[in-house]
């Protein structure tokens, strides 16, 4: 009794997950943000001026100042991942599409974010420290040519995704009519089974180069677009010849662009298990994951291809 | 239905990534010129960039070489115009109108900095072409970065420089209800085969902070 009724919970809680990314969703669609936002823009302003007064203090030698500016770098990271942003909407969008575990999809953001500050860090030492560009130079190579990189890599997630889910559906229609005549499975050659245990490699290393090329695409297209804030820390720092100190502060920006993008990782994989669990699992999951990931592929890439026709 | 659902979920997450948030922040303050006759002759606009942006462009110059955080008259000097040399067709984030009808300023001149508590401080003068008559209509000065990478806040109060005294300056937050509205008509509208560069709303206009001079009947 006790169990019925905790298990019956435990799908009232995972239901949840639908209406509640939903009433989120549509209210950050319709504006209802704004305030957040205009809050979170304001906030943003104060972050960048204390920025600018720890980078001075820790030019100027002053004692706690590196713990400083980690901390300021970690709360900038954190405002700028509550706006509007990218990573975020693709971690949420792949969470939705494929059924992640939420732990690797949170694994993934912080990766993500780790990768973001990470290509911020060899563009500026590449390109202002190596090759002597100027800042506005590095900052035009920073805005224009690696969103130009990632969008294409977001764009082939969106493919790939879409090009499976479709392949999925119809995988799926050909088991419906194999059941018509039961274990009637005798692979003629040529008949799409798609099973693909005969021919090629197997299905568990299929899965894990799908899973590998997914997360691959996906952590490109969110590290090739490096946050400007991090740019402009990294240029200081090396100016002032703290270098060090910048790097340490790129990848606290990191981390604070992590916490926000995990929340969304989970709150994505809660809406898709709820929406699973209302449909009532069984076969009519087996049929809807296709569908939902076809959709959320050919999502994805639309958006991809718009941010890159804007870009070039 | 379950597509919608999903079409739903992803629609605003993706949204988000067409947006963009801002990297300079500057608090501008305007002045309006007016001659004998109450007409708009030019404006005068003043930025205070954040301490960030000040700190990159004095890290640009090699300024302050010794890191105190001041800056030496001479160093002072030698920012000025830094910021005064723009690109054919770049409007200078300011925007003239009277009414409804876009008023066309020129380019900048008479500029001048200085640096003030970690941030700097630099002005600019823009004539218009010919002295506009306000009337009995509002004559607006409108401050944003088309592209939102730049925010502009107008602080303190704007000033009426010249004329008769009857003229009255103010400024004004933008309507964001209003603003809500207009930007979510545009997206109802919204089709498929549009070019979403070249029609989506002037989102900067509608959510600009701006200033309105009107004048009482003679």
């Amino acid at each position: 009794m006790r169990r019925a009724l905790s298990r019956s919970l435990g799908r009232w809680v995972v239901l949840a997950g639908v209406p509640v990314a939903l009433v989120l969703g549509l209210i950050w669609l319709s504006g209802g943000f704004a305030g957040l936002l205009q809050a979170a823009e304001a906030a943003q302003r104060e972050t960048q001026d204390m920025l600018a007064r720890v980078i001075r203090a820790l030019r100027a030698g002053q004692p706690g100042a590196l713990m400083a500016l980690l901390g300021v770098c970690f709360l900038y990271g954190v405002l700028h991942a509550v706006g509007p942003g990218h990573g975020k909407a693709l971690i949420g969008a792949y969470g939705v599409a494929r059924r992640v575990p939420v732990g690797r999809l949170s694994l993934l953001a912080l990766v993500s974010s780790l990768a973001q500050a990470a290509v911020a860090v060899v563009l500026v030492y590449a390109g202002v420290a190596a090759l002597g560009l100027t800042r506005t130079a590095a900052q035009g190579l920073a805005d224009r040519v690696a969103p130009v990189i990632g969008n294409a890599m977001i764009a082939g997630l969106g493919l790939w995704l879409l090009w499976r889910g479709l392949r999925g559906l119809r995988r799926g229609r050909g088991q419906d009519h194999g059941h018509g005549h039961d274990h009637g499975h005798d692979h003629a050659p040529g008949e799409a089974c798609g099973c693909g245990h005969a021919h090629g490699p197997s299905l568990a290393e299929v899965e894990a180069l799908r899973g590998w090329r997914d997360t691959a695409l996906l952590i490109g297209g969110i590290a090739m677009r490096p946050c400007s804030g991090a740019l402009f820390l990294l240029i200081l720092t090396w100016q002032f010849g703290i270098g060090a100190a910048g790097i340490a502060g790129a990848f606290a920006m990191g981390l604070g662009v992590a916490a926000v993008t995990a929340m969304v990782a989970v709150l994505a994989v809660w809406a898709r298990e709820g929406t699973f669990a209302a449909l009532g699992g069984g076969g009519l999951v087996a049929r809807a994951l296709p569908a939902v990931e076809a959709l959320a592929g050919a999502v994805i890439l639309g958006v991809a291809l718009v941010l890159l026709m804007r870009a070039v | 239905m379950r597509a919608w659902t999903f079409a739903a979920v992803l629609s605003p997450l993706l949204a988000g990534a067409a947006g963009a948030h801002p990297h300079i922040f500057i608090d501008t303050s305007i002045e309006v010129v007016l001659d004998e006759a109450d007409r708009a002759v030019a404006v005068r606009i003043g930025w205070s960039y954040d301490e960030l942006f000040s700190l990159m462009v004095i890290g640009d110059h090699g300024l302050d070489p010794d890191g105190d955080g001041l800056l030496l008259p001479e160093e002072v000097a030698a920012l000025s115009g830094f910021d005064m040399e723009w690109q054919e067709g770049y409007p200078g984030d300011s925007f003239a109108l009277l009414g409804d009808a876009d008023l066309v300023l020129g380019p900048p001149e008479d500029w001048d900095a200085r640096f003030e508590e970690g941030r700097i401080l630099t002005t600019h003068l823009r004539r218009l072409p010919a002295p506009v008559e306000i009337g009995a209509g509002t004559f607006f000065v409108q401050v944003y970065d088309p592209g939102y990478y730049t925010a502009y806040v107008i602080v303190g109060d704007p000033v009426l420089t010249g004329g008769s005294g009857r003229c009255l300056a103010e400024a004004w937050g933008p309507d964001v209800d209003a603003a809500d509205e207009a930007l979510k008509a545009a997206l109802a509208e919204y089709s498929a085969d549009q070019d979403l560069e070249a029609d989506f709303p002037a989102i900067g206009r509608n959510y600009a902070e701006e200033v309105r001079v009107t004048c009482a009947a003679p």
